[in-house]
């Protein structure tokens, strides 16, 4: 028969061991990810099926004018939505020709984890091109009007 | 507060000094086998209450013990905590109560009058608890519109979870009838309620709950005194 002091440090030992497997466990950090971008695709306007390079891309947000991109070669677009207001504003520059977009939606919170926090999810998307003399975007279409996860939700022809 | 560390600081000398003599005077002696029967003692979670006082939270925790038969223990547990946890995107208060109960297993048999004891324990626990959602920030990686911190008065109430826990425990006599203690604890979370557009994080009892784990781990140093003689 095994002593008692065999049992006590058997036992002792398998419960340092199952503590050194807790600490091998996965740190609670973010990893889920937070509030989507809005994806932006630019396509032909002659043939709308094709992805077309803007050639010298230069996007600003406003009202702060902060540069987003500057004269980047791009086909594919994901801008950040202002989770503060239901609207936002983005102007989009081809050379030096500045078209403004508007993004207006409603805004849904959603919790992630408590390591994430919330995020927002965008409803209900519309897009106003505010007109001028010179617009080098032609067409805007919705895919997805609303914006839940990292993908491309609206085409713009141009 | 500082009377308290004085007093904890000479409970554990003469504690320890009183140890060494009883141990030396009776030597290989032999070994004493029957253990005293119906020991009930009552105890009270020191470091946890200390460490929540420091964090301004709070933790009152009890323990008690109960010999039942042989080596054989009754265990409880039972308390209430505040906590507030901050992690810049969140701020929130957790309010709760829980209570422990299952067996405990002495392995530690005593020399002559000596009264520790090493205990392996398997425990029960259920908890109550409420979230109070103060504040939260909009988590946007890539944000060029910083998002605001909004300050919210939302409450989850009525959270429930239950889990089991395997533990050790030291139990030393220092004073007559008056213990130090420690105990060691694994947790496995079974269940916990589902809140609507929240989630169970802290749990009362259990600690942080892990995202990707149901697996808690508990500390605890305790002062405790025997009721019966």
């Amino acid at each position: 028969m095994i002593s008692k002091t065999k049992y006590i440090q058997r036992f002792l030992w398998f419960f340092l061991a199952s503590l050194a497997f807790y600490s091998c466990r996965k740190d609670d950090i973010c990893t889920a990810g937070g509030t989507p971008k809005l994806g932006l695709a630019f396509y032909d306007f002659t043939q709308p099926d094709t992805l077309k390079k803007v050639d010298n891309l230069t996007v600003l947000a406003l009202p702060g004018v902060d540069t987003l991109i500057h004269n980047a070669s791009l086909d594919e677009l994901k801008l950040p939505l202002n989770v503060n207001t239901d609207s936002c504003r983005f102007v989009l520059m081809d050379d030096q020709n500045p078209d403004t977009l508007q993004f207006n939606y409603t805004r849904q919170r959603a919790f992630v984890s408590k390591s994430c926090g919330y995020k927002i999810i965008f409803h209900q998307l519309t897009i106003v091109l505010q007109q001028d003399n010179d617009l080098w975007i032609k067409q805007i279409d919705i895919i997805k009007t609303t914006v839940q996860n990292d993908t491309i939700h609206v085409k713009i022809l141009h | 507060m500082s009377k308290f560390f004085i007093n904890l600081i000479l409970i554990c000398l003469f504690g320890s000094v009183s140890g060494q003599t009883t141990q030396d005077s009776t030597a290989l002696q032999t070994p004493k086998t029957n253990l005293k029967l119906y020991k009930i003692r009552m105890g009270f979670d020191i470091g946890n209450f200390l460490w929540a006082k420091y964090k301004k939270d709070s933790a009152t925790g009890f323990n008690l013990d109960a010999n039942l038969y042989k080596d054989y223990y009754f265990l409880a547990n039972f308390g209430q905590e505040t906590h507030l946890t901050d992690n810049n995107l969140l701020n929130y208060t957790t309010i709760g109560r829980y209570f422990k109960i299952g067996i405990g297993y002495n392995l530690y048999h005593n020399w002559l009058d000596m009264n520790n004891d090493i205990m392996i324990g398997l425990q029960y626990a259920q908890a109550n608890f409420d979230y109070f959602l103060h504040a939260y920030r909009i988590n946007q990686p890539g944000a060029i519109y910083p998002p605001q911190t909004i300050y919210v008065d939302e409450k989850f109430l009525n959270n429930k979870a239950k889990w089991l826990e395997i533990s050790t425990q030291i139990q030393v006599e220092t004073f007559k009838h008056l213990f130090l203690g420690y105990n060691v604890a694994i947790k496995y979370l079974m269940s916990t309620s589902t809140i609507n557009n929240f989630d169970i994080s802290y749990i009362p009892g259990f600690n942080d709950k892990n995202t990707y784990s149901n697996f808690g781990f508990g500390l605890q140093y305790f002062i405790s005194y025997q009721l019966t003689f």
